[in-house]
């Protein structure tokens, strides 16, 4: 996971430096190669404060006493 | 194939393509999943994400199990008046209802709400009371009188057109901190009004937007988009236009079909799924570029189906559903149905609140018949590996539509969307799909 992560930060930084042709040649070849290296993901979170988690969405009736930032 | 990853899937690892980029292994009982690349071929999944499906395979079984069969009741929708100011083309309620119905004088209110409290008193969480269909705010007196009175007790919502609303009671909503779901199903008056009919006939679009207005920056409000044929290609524009107006949350709900004059309205499936896929897509983008996100809240309940199944907060794509389950609804002559949806089927009452109990109803036959309404007993979706996720709505439109027991009208529309939340899983997308706080408030229990 933190691979791929890696790997992603890295092209998004090509496209904005490099323009020409052959750079970009350079960047569909890494890509090629961050497919080839990506790592399957799984994982599984838990509702921290509540069990069945009626404070997700601000959907209805559980609107943060405090306010937040949006 | 190993023979560890042979003994998996005999158990039930079902394998799937989501693009071109990766596949999906999915235990359908449990929501245990995980993305392989397809770089990898075609049946590679690694040891060790084998060893921890096992090792986390007997918790995710009871936690399923637990949401599906032992989450306690905690909301209560209430219907203060039957009537409504709005004729909108697709409501479940029958227009006889909506044009002669009856409305809950103060004491009846009062002696509902005090049964609310009653109820729950030894619960350690406060119950959810929403005031609903039809239009809440013709009754809006008696409504405010009773969140004075019992806010400490629960915690409320409002659903409305917004037609009757003012400027003094969106500050007492915001006040009270209220939940407010406001109507709108287009950026513009002249297709929002084809579909949001007020009785006079002109539509609540302007109503609506001066709502939005008065509630900018409010983390209590939603806005509620039916998707018809009308909209179904202009949701990305109703993303683009709410996301101006800061709304933090909006739901783009498929019609319900319960009622039949609501059948010719229903988007094509895989049109939906495009369009839905699209306003998520544009939604994401604002999220990132700009200072305030918005987050649509029925795609973001499919993300949290996948990611943390119990996390989950609209209770229609679970199955057995929440209705009758975790919220139930009080109609305005006392009449407590199991949801909303069957407000035209009193066969499925189960007591009058007036007279009876909140228990009693749980108990009772009516209740039971929906509880037991489930995927493993609907053919096709009794093998499906979404079935977890998607759960099959709506019991009470498919009675409508001749028999319960039959898979989602917009099954289609579902899997599209459930492939395409894995596929924004893949791309690490989540913490633009839910909202900020709500990701704060959850922990990783793990992750390979
Ligand atoms: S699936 Fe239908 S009956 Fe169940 S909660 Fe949703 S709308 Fe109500
Ligand atoms: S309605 Fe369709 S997607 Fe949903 S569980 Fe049934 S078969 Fe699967």
């Amino acid at each position: 996971m933190d691979a791929r992560l890696r790997h992603a930060g890295m092209t998004e930084h090509l496209f904005t430096e490099l323009h020409d042709r052959k750079e970009v040649k350079i960047l569909n070849k890494a890509k090629k190669a961050e497919k080839k290296t990506k790592a399957a993901i799984s994982f599984h979170m838990k509702c921290a404060k509540t069990a069945n988690g009626l404070t997700h969405f601000v959907m209805y009736g559980d609107v943060p006493k405090k306010k937040m930032p949006l | 194939m190993s023979k560890n990853s042979k003994a998996v899937i005999d158990r039930g690892l079902s394998f799937l393509n989501i693009d071109s980029d990766w596949k999906l292994t999915l235990d359908p009982e449990n929501i245990f999943w995980g993305l392989l690349p397809r770089s990898n071929g075609d049946f590679m999944l690694p040891d060790d994400l084998i060893t921890l499906y096992k090792k986390e395979r007997e918790h995710l079984d009871t936690e399923m199990k637990n949401f599906r069969f032992n989450e306690p009741l905690n909301c209560v929708y209430i219907d203060p008046t039957d009537r409504c100011n709005a004729n909108c083309p697709y409501c479940y309620i029958p227009a006889k209802i909506r044009k002669n119905g009856t409305q809950m004088t103060r004491e009846q209110l009062d002696m509902t709400l005090s049964k609310v409290a009653e109820h729950f008193k030894a619960t350690k969480k406060k119950p959810v009371v929403v005031f609903h269909a039809a239009e809440p705010l013709l009754a809006k007196d008696i409504i405010f009188e009773g969140i004075k009175k019992y806010h400490d007790k629960m915690l409320f919502g409002i659903q409305t057109n917004a037609l009757l609303l003012e400027k003094k009671d969106a500050d007492f909503m915001m006040k009270y901190r209220v939940g407010v779901g406001i109507s709108l199903d287009a950026a513009t008056a002249a297709v929002n009004n084809r579909s949001r009919v007020s009785v006079k006939g002109e539509g609540n679009f302007k109503k609506a937007v001066r709502a939005l207005d008065w509630f900018k920056g409010y983390e209590g409000l939603n806005v509620i988009a039916t998707v018809t044929k009308f909209n179904v290609d202009k949701l990305s524009e109703l993303v683009k236009f709410l996301h101006k107006k800061e709304v933090p949350c909006m739901l783009l709900n498929p019609v319900r079909l319960t009622q039949r004059r609501s059948w010719s309205l229903k988007p094509d499936d895989m049109v939906f799924a495009k369009n839905m896929m699209k306003a998520v897509e544009t939604a994401v983008g604002l999220s990132q570029k700009t200072r305030h996100q918005i987050v649509i809240g029925n795609f973001a309940n499919v993300v949290l189906a996948i990611i943390s199944p119990t996390a989950r907060r609209m209770m229609c794509d679970i199955s057995p559903c929440g209705g009758g389950r975790t919220f139930l609804t009080v109609t305005a002559d006392g009449e407590m149905v199991p949801c909303g949806e069957f407000i035209g089927f009193r066969e499925f009452s189960g007591g009058n609140i007036f007279r009876t109990s909140i228990d009693s109803a749980m108990k009772s036959r009516p209740f039971k018949l929906i509880r037991e309404r489930m995927v493993e007993k609907i053919e096709e979706c009794d093998t499906c590996d979404f079935r977890h996720i998607c759960g099959s709505p709506c019991p009470a439109e498919m009675h409508a539509r001749g028999d319960m027991y039959q898979k989602a009208a917009f099954c289609e529309f579902y899997k599209e969307i459930i492939k395409q939340a894995f596929r924004m899983i893949s791309e690490d997308k989540v913490k633009y799909l839910l909202r900020k706080d709500s990701l704060n408030q959850m922990a990783m229990e793990y992750r390979y």
